[in-house]
């Protein structure tokens, strides 16, 4: 489960994006998540972007609810070309389940969803430019020593440690990031994504049927309202670790297309195993609540689950 | 004078603003040429200036108008301010700061301070009141909604890699900084909140860090390039110090570095456009100031001046960053950078907008109003700080321009002292000390109002002049006389009030209430060192009524009293006595003299001459004897 964005107190989580970091839950089922959920999310006064309870009261709580008459919107703008044609089917066929228990499936569009990817990659890369340049070998942790030929300034020396200890993925999204806040790129990449990541959160705004308590959006096409927004949760499945598609980043940072609008609007998802595809792993589908309904989108998860388990 | 100023300059704190008034006072005493020799202790001047032969000279000639001491050029100077204020927290962390800055290096720091992994930073709101308070000291507006960005580059000053700051919407903007001499206003840009960063030393084996001081809240002020001079920058800067101490925000102080400058300075012809602009940075007290403006000046004009304006070949100015050395008294480059460098500017994530709205503006006014900050202009306009305060008092003293008109010399010479007294009693008021967290000691100002609201039964309220001249000329004095700061005060404000009730309601003469006064000084002399400097404490025995009983100086209303002091001062000087009947009158003010000594100033000096001249057989020239 990744809840929603300030939800769960990120005191003590190493900062990667200060703006997307969620404290997440793995679990084997849904009452576990439930559980552990409760405990974490409280406020705490050492993270200024953890909600105060003030908000946390008005929230929708965990009441017992059936999926009969439950409005679910599928997005079509989540079926790229890559998605794997099994994961299609699989996902039809868990559709036909819900159908069954009662469910309404509404299709919906989203329509800022392919603007999505970009715009996470150049908000992340330059949070993360921002929130790694304290790794400088200085007040804690390794240190590259200079030898004694050595003769620059303190970038330099700052260089050495961080050239040598940062892993390359981690140095190219910090060139990456460092790039697009640079005075000539700031317009055009960090302002532009975070313009887009505004777009689609209104989008969303849009489809739920309830308001999102933090904000309201603006603009957009009136559409049918959904309670919760399912997806498969990712368009294939998990690649091994010497698969050569692991060592293309654009193809590796492409595995993330289905999550990531979720994540920039800040909203609650949670992954439901649901079938393996045709290479015979294990894939999930998921679902989205909107912003502060965490507890209702577990108990919606823990319907789905006795659906699913049901007939299988 | 001499002995003095070398006190001064070892002295490094603010107390060398009591200084300033002790030497003032004596001034005072003679003529009203003394003007010109206050300009020589400046009050708010770094003590560390040593008070070099020329720089004297200077002053007392007419300043020269910039435009003659540098023909045909303009010098534009604009001033970056980053002041610390003197809050308890640091900014964005609950490290409590060190009251006593001899503390050991790395002491208060925090995770955070420290920026290791998995902290975030918690606003500390006390630095966005005393930000308020300083927008509305300037006159500046405090903008409804600002934010904070992150500030990146590497340096060893800074932990992580960026600083905190507010670039793209600052905290307040516009106002301005009326100067304290000359009353020119130096417009302000504006304000904004950011975070310190570390303290570096450097040794032969190269430098190390104190992160004590990474995190601490810091306002910086951004000027408009009004300046116009060395001098007038240094003028800047005294009396940004001034205000931001009025409103109890910062020390101000440069030496302890709670008060740095930047100057930004570029000079051009007349009917040129304006010319690059160099930053010299480090500048650690208002000589430097002054010397570092200058010498860039020097050193910009002579490149200019190398090669003629029309010229295809014109050298240039190059944009760079300078330091002041003062052992040179030039500015060279600091380490080059290559180019302008881009800070990559993000808003930060993590901190929510700051919102400051007109309620939250209405109770910080509401606040100052309540520490007595506050003053209105004659044209009604609410000023804060420094202004406020001066505003109120000149209302409250119903102080008009001096006049010019010459049948109102009189009532203009008056005026004038009273407006030099004012000042003498600001400055007083400004050395207290700045309290944490915007907490305000009372300091001169407040004693002064204490003095003159009267007793709490009582509807009557003293004559604001009286007190402020018992204050200034006798009270100031006597504490000097005894080498006491005005903090170390031992007169409460309500016994000076009665002793002045006493004189005004002729209970007892002037010379009288001069000695009560000095019997209280010497009497708590003693007890000053541990008493507090609260000196409202009025105890029992000191009351002024029963001193009066005490020392029995109420005026004599019985002749008998009168007429034996006289007869004994006769007695005692029968040579003065003699010449006085021999027709030498005006021996007979010794003779008053040692009437009042016997009398212990209990006595009438009119009455009493008019008695001593009838005993004496001879005719005062007043017609008065009997």
């Amino acid at each position: 489960m990744k809840p929603s964005y300030g939800m769960i107190s990120r005191w003590g989580v190493v900062s990667f994006a200060d703006s997307l970091d969620c404290v997440g839950i793995l679990a084997r089922d849904s009452e576990t998540l439930s559980t552990a959920f409760d405990i974490l999310s409280v406020h705490d006064p050492a993270d200024p972007t953890c909600v105060t309870d003030e908000i946390r009261v008005g929230l929708p709580s965990n009441d017992y609810m059936s999926l009969d008459g439950i409005r679910i919107g599928i997005p079509m703008e989540y079926f790229p070309t890559e998605l794997d044609v099994s994961i299609t089917e699989e996902f039809s066929k868990g559709l036909e389940l819900l159908r069954k228990a009662g469910a309404k499936l509404v299709p919906i569009s989203l329509p800022s969803t392919r603007y999505a990817l970009s715009a996470y990659y150049v908000i992340s890369s330059a949070e993360a430019s921002s929130n790694l340049a304290r790794y400088d070998g200085v007040e804690y942790g390794e240190h590259a020593e200079p030898d004694s030929t050595f003769n620059g300034t303190v970038g330099d020396i700052y260089a050495l440690t961080r050239s040598k200890n940062f892993g390359a993925e981690v140095k190219r999204r910090i060139l990456l990031g460092t790039y697009a806040l640079t005075a000539a790129a700031f317009d055009n990449y960090f302002l532009q994504a975070q313009r887009l990541r505004l777009r689609i959160r209104a989008d969303f705004d849009r489809v739920f049927e309830s308001p999102n308590p933090l904000a309201q959006s603006e603009g957009g096409s009136p559409q049918d309202k959904v309670d919760y927004i399912l997806h498969p949760s990712a368009i294939r499945t998990a690649p091994k670790l010497d698969d050569p598609s692991s060592s293309n980043s654009l193809e590796s940072y492409m595995q993330d297309i289905l999550t990531v609008p979720a994540s920039l609007a800040g909203l609650p998802s949670v992954s439901i195993p649901s079938g393996s595809a045709s290479d015979g792993w294990p894939i999930g589908i998921s679902l989205v609540g909107q912003w502060g309904s965490d507890r209702s989108l577990l108990r919606a998860v823990m319907e789905i689950e006795k659906a699913f388990h049901q007939e299988r | 004078m001499l002995l003095v100023s070398r006190h001064v300059r070892r002295q490094s704190h603010l107390h060398s603003l009591l200084t300033w008034s002790r030497l003032s006072r004596s001034n005072f005493s003679n003529s009203a040429a003394h003007n010109e020799q206050v300009d020589e202790f400046d009050p708010l001047n770094d003590a560390a200036t040593p008070r070099r032969k020329s720089a004297h000279k200077k002053s007392k000639e007419k300043p020269q108008s910039v435009r003659d001491q540098w023909p045909g050029w303009n010098i534009v100077v604009g001033i970056e301010v980053h002041a610390q204020l003197k809050t308890r927290n640091k900014l964005f962390s609950h490290t409590i700061v060190a009251e006593n800055p001899d503390i050991m290096p790395n002491e208060r720091v925090s995770l955070f301070d420290a920026a290791f992994p998995g902290t975030l930073p918690r606003i500390n709101p006390m630095c966005i009141s005393l930000a308020a308070r300083t927008a509305l000291a300037l006159q500046a507006d405090i903008q409804p909604r600002s934010a904070f960005d992150r500030k990146h580059y590497f340096y060893g000053d800074l932990p992580a890699g960026y600083q905190i700051t507010q670039n793209y919407a600052p905290f307040a903007r516009n106002g301005h900084v009326e100067l304290l001499k000359t009353g020119k206003q130096v417009r302000i840009k504006q304000i904004q909140i950011e975070q310190d960063t570390a303290k570096s030393l450097s040794s032969g084996s190269g430098t190390t860090y104190d992160l004590n001081r990474v995190g601490m809240p810091l306002l910086e002020i951004v000027s408009q390039p009004d300046i116009t001079s060395a001098e007038e920058a240094g003028e800047y800067v005294r009396s940004l110090q001034a205000i931001l101490r009025s409103v109890g925000v910062s020390d101000g102080m440069m030496e302890a570095g709670s008060f740095r400058c930047d100057v930004n300075v570029s000079i051009h012809r007349d009917g040129e456009p304006m010319g690059t602009r160099t930053e010299v940075k480090n500048l650690n007290s208002i000589k430097s100031v002054i010397l570092a403006t200058n010498a860039e000046v020097v050193r910009q004009m002579a490149i200019l001046n190398a090669v003629p304006s029309s010229s295809s070949n014109s050298p240039r100015i190059a944009q760079e960053t300078l330091t002041f050395d003062e052992d040179t008294m030039l500015t060279r480059p600091l380490r080059s950078k290559e180019g302008v460098e881009d800070y990559r500017y993000m808003p930060d994530p993590n901190l929510p907008n700051v919102l400051f709205r007109k309620d939250d503006v209405s109770s910080i006014q509401d606040e100052l109003m309540a520490l007595g900050m506050t003053g209105h202009g004659p044209d009604g306009h609410v000023h804060y700080g420094w202004y406020g305060t001066k505003r109120r008092l000149q209302s409250l003293l119903d102080v008009s321009a001096p006049s010019s008109s010459v049948s109102d010399v009189k009532h203009s010479n008056a005026m004038e002292h009273m407006l030099r007294d004012l000042e003498v009693l600001m400055l007083l008021d400004a050395g207290k000390t700045v309290g944490w967290d915007g907490e305000v000691e009372n300091g001169a100002v407040a004693f002064f109002e204490r003095a003159i609201k009267g007793d709490q039964h009582s509807t009557h309220r003293r004559d604001p002049k009286v007190v402020l001249n018992w204050m200034i000329h006798e009270l100031l004095g006597q504490l000097t006389y005894r080498q006491l700061t005005f903090a170390q005060n031992p007169l409460s404000a309500e016994q000076l009030g009665d002793i002045v009730d006493a004189v005004e309601a002729s209970q007892i003469t002037n010379t009288a209430g001069k000695t009560l006064l000095r019997h209280i000084l010497d009497a708590a002399t003693p007890l000053a060192s541990d008493s507090s400097t609260d000196s409202t404490h009025t105890p029992p025995s000191l009351s002024i009524q029963s001193l009066i009983d005490q020392l029995g100086l109420a005026k004599s209303r019985s002749d008998t009293d009168l007429e034996e002091w006289c007869q004994r001062a006769i007695d005692e000087l029968p040579d003065k006595a003699e010449r006085v009947r021999e027709g030498k009158l005006n021996v007979i003010n010794a003779l008053v003299g040692r009437v009042m000594k016997i009398s212990k100033g209990a006595a009438d000096a009119v009455s009493a001459r008019a008695v001593l001249a009838t005993k004496l057989g001879i005719q005062l020239q007043d017609g008065k004897s009997e």
